[in-house]
């Protein structure tokens, strides 16, 4: 006979304490990695618990220090640096994934920044107090403090992990976040998109059913994703962002806004004191109609305050924008907001009254926040995990977030997957040579809207060699672009007469910024008619390139059929036609391509009967 | 619009060997029988046979919802995370099958370009005749100068729809000629309407 075990009152374990801790091949828990703070939770049946530190507090802030003897703290302690030692603090790191040193200084972030400026190749570094850090490795060490949490608390390993990304995160900035992990020695089971782990939490918690659209402001970035929830089948339909728009920003203009009222300028030190003190004035009017504090610069005090109606007017752009980005979503699947049956708030800074209301307006509805906008992503994730490593009934379907494509003549994207295509997704496209004899093809893969190389953010770029001398337009490249699960890309090229093989897996060394994914949709719409013509002209400009090189080839061999002053018009016409290509003019050498057609139709004819005339002497025996 | 169902033409049951245990796997299968492994897609199958359907020549909304989501659930590499990479490349391939079938029978223009392909497969894709491309292009000129595009549009819809189910009828009556004909008018009304943000899911 065995006894009931009985505990103290109030120390019953937790479910997952006792049972379902599965020893031997570790935990699987859900990771948020956020820009201004991270969380680590973790699922049991269905019922996702956030871990908490010691002193009971379940955000670790996402922030490191580095002290000049190289010492690393993370977290809560590495805040309590930034008001003494600003310069030895690293903040909002998230925002630096997979991005290169130029995307930075383009995007003016290096002022916000500890950045690495000698150091132009590849992913952006980052220096502090002498020391040499990488993004990747700022959220390695976040990863790690996080799992420290879990295993102190169950005892037992973290091994695997679902990682959220923002929905927006482009190839380079998805592949870091998984290095990241990986660092941390955590499998990544999937990387998911935030608004979708919180969609799937208010759908396995709440039991959703309909179209609902999930509008996702967090400290760094806005996403917004429209979804189908049915019952256990949860399916994002398109999703849009604008990453200019974090929390972030908002206390930037507070800040800057103070900096213009005193009329003092910002040292680095003192923008990052503005910075906290803009952040806490957020916070307190959300409860409160003014802020005021005092702080000490260079030894002298002075006072900063911030009215709610004022902090009204600062931020009220800002959400308008993000109101855009939503109206453009809905648009993108011909729905309106009438079509929607809920909008789900997440992200810290829809805890804003100011946000609920602007939101609540737009949509026609009050939104849903009934699970805490700031955990609902990490209970998600941890949701997702327990669901992939155990098996579940439920299917999470996802999109890839802007085009990819790849660079063709004259500098003009071919798009070869489309926004909003569901994922996994291959796709393959056949490609042809431009020249005589031409044996290898540059492949030059991009990502956005717009119909211009230049206009599009460059992913990787690598060379096809070896294609067998043929004619200009006979070999045939196949390329095959396969986007899987976590969303990451992979090309592959064949020739197809010779079957010689490349790929390339898409490698984080240089990344499409958030800032410019925005831009890039955006401008794709607004430039649709003017790259329309450009694409025309070009095309145009190439046909005429090949046919002008035909044509000078002709010459050489059958020159001799013409009478001279046949030829001396022809060369005329085609003088002109040669000036035309480089102007920007299709109309102009549309015309002049058309006369030196007219004056070539003889030449033709009597290179054509010569041909008859040859095959006919070859068959002679 | 008709639902009429094609006798499919049984061919002879051919076989594959299962990559992983090497037992008899039909062609079209997903799973081994013998040891459940998930196996590759056959290059070239068609979306019919993706999604598990007889050649139709008109997939129903509620069909095609229902049959996405059973054969994805199947095959998604979400239940494959503790699979073998073989397995798991599997997985992405299929679901990559599955999604560019629901693409091809979620677009009317396009599920009928392709029935018509397997019944007709001498099928060329054909531009409409010059009076429809005349008509097209009248109506692209009056949509780019009309301030108030809205009765141009509902007009143009009901082009394309009216060419869409002409082309269907004839299809159903098995006059492939005419239905070649008429889907490549839909689909130029369709290209126009997508110009100016036609929606043509509207009744």
């Amino acid at each position: 006979m065995t006894f009931l075990q009985l505990c103290e009152p109030g120390q019953t374990p937790s479910p997952h304490e006792e049972e379902n801790v599965p020893q031997e091949e570790g935990l699987a828990v859900g990771i948020d990695l956020g820009t201004t703070h991270s969380l680590i939770a973790f699922s049991v049946q269905g019922r996702p618990v956030i871990f908490e530190d010691n002193k009971k507090r379940a955000f670790l802030p996402s922030v490191m220090s580095i002290d000049e003897y190289g010492n690393k703290k993370v977290g809560f302690e590495a805040l309590d640096v930034l008001s003494q030692h600003p310069n030895s603090v690293i903040r909002s790191s998230k925002r630096l994934m997979g991005k290169s040193l130029k995307d930075i200084q383009i995007s003016n972030m290096n002022k916000m920044h500890h950045v690495d400026e000698d150091n132009p190749s590849g992913m952006v570094g980052l220096k502090v107090n002498n020391q040499r850090i990488t993004p990747v490795e700022v959220g390695m060490n976040i990863i790690q403090s996080l799992k420290m949490r879990v295993e102190k608390a169950l005892g037992a390993s973290v091994v695997k992990a679902v990682v959220t990304v923002p929905a927006y995160f482009d190839d380079a900035a998805r592949q870091a976040t998984q290095q990241a992990a990986e660092l941390a020695n955590i499998k990544v089971l999937r990387l998911i998109n935030e608004p979708t782990a919180a969609a799937l939490a208010y759908g396995l918690d709440q039991g959703l059913e309909g179209l609902y659209a999930v509008y996702d402001f967090g400290g760094g970035t806005f996403d917004v994703s429209l979804l189908q929830l049915e019952k256990e089948v949860f399916r994002v339909l398109s999703t849009g962002g604008d990453a200019e728009l974090g929390g972030d920003d908002i206390d930037q203009v507070i800040a800057d806004c103070w900096l213009k009222e005193k009329a003092i300028k910002a040292t680095k030190q003192l923008y990052q004191q503005l910075l906290f003190l803009a952040k806490k004035a957020k916070e307190h009017l959300s409860e409160h109609e003014i802020f005021k504090e005092g702080l000490k610069i260079e030894g002298k005090e002075i006072s900063v305050s911030l009215t709610l109606e004022k902090l009204q007017h600062l931020v009220c752009p800002i959400i308008e924008q993000t109101l855009a980005c939503c109206e453009a979503t809905l648009k993108d699947k011909n729905k309106s907001v009438t079509d929607l049956k809920g909008v789900i708030l997440v992200g810290g800074s829809t805890k804003m009254p100011y946000v609920q209301e602007k939101v609540a307006a737009y949509f026609q509805k009050k939104p849903l926040c009934d699970i805490d906008p700031e955990k609902v992503v990490a209970y998600g994730a941890a949701l997702q995990a327990e669901a992939l490593s155990k098996g579940a009934h439920h299917l999470l379907l996802d999109v890839i977030p802007l085009s990819l494509g790849l660079e063709t003549m004259g500098g003009l994207v071919e798009k070869i997957i489309d926004r909003n295509t569901p994922i996994p997704v291959t796709k393959r496209q056949e490609f042809t040579t431009y020249k005589d004899g031409q044996s290898g093809m540059r492949l030059h893969v991009v990502q956005g809207e717009r119909e211009k190389v230049k206009d599009c953010r460059s992913l990787a770029s690598f060379s096809l060699k070896g294609i067998p001398n043929q004619e200009a337009g006979h070999a045939r490249i196949e390329v095959t672009f396969q986007v899987d699960a976590d969303g990451l890309l992979t090309v592959r090229a064949q020739e197809r007469v010779t079957g010689i093989n490349q790929e390339v897996q898409v490698k984080a060394t240089y990344g499409l910024d958030e800032e410019d994914m925005t831009r890039l949709v955006l401008e794709g719409f607004e430039h649709a008619q003017e790259d329309m013509n450009h694409r025309l002209l070009v095309e145009e400009q190439v046909e005429a390139k090949r046919i002008l090189q035909a044509l000078d080839k002709a010459l050489e061999k059958d020159g001799y059929l013409l009478q001279a002053a046949e030829e001396k018009v022809i060369r005329s016409k085609k003088e002109i036609c040669e000036k035309r290509i480089l102007s920007t003019d299709r109309t102009a050498l549309q015309e002049a391509m058309k006369k030196l057609e007219e004056v070539t139709e003889n030449f033709s004819a009597k290179r054509m009967n010569q041909a008859i005339q040859q095959s006919l002497r070859g068959q002679k025996i | 619009m008709s639902k009429k169902e094609e006798n499919v033409f049984k061919e002879k049951p051919q076989f594959q060997t299962c990559y992983l245990c090497s037992g008899p796997v039909s062609l079209e299968a997903m799973f081994c029988c013998c040891c459940n492994a998930l196996q590759k897609p056959k290059p070239n199958m068609s979306h019919y046979a993706i999604l598990d359907f007889s050649i139709l020549l008109y997939v129903e909304e509620s069909q095609l919802e229902e049959a996405y989501i059973r054969r994805l659930s199947l095959v998604h590499p979400d239940k494959f995370v503790n699979a073998s990479e073989d397995e798991k490349l599997n997985a992405t391939l299929w679901s990559a099958s599955i999604n560019k079938a629901y693409e091809v029978f979620n677009n009317p223009v396009e599920s009928l370009i392709y029935w018509l392909k397997i019944k007709a497969p001498s099928f060329n894709p054909q531009k409409p005749s010059i009076t429809v491309l005349e008509k097209i292009m009248e109506m692209e000129e009056a949509l780019s100068e009309a301030e108030d595009k809205e009765p141009l549009k509902n007009q143009l819809i009901v082009a394309y729809k009216k060419a869409l189910s002409l082309a269907n009828i004839a299809g159903n009556k098995g006059n492939y000629e005419e239905g070649i004909k008429f889907i490549a008018e839909a689909e130029y009304w369709g290209k126009v309407g997508k110009r100016y943000d036609c929606n043509f899911e509207s009744e």
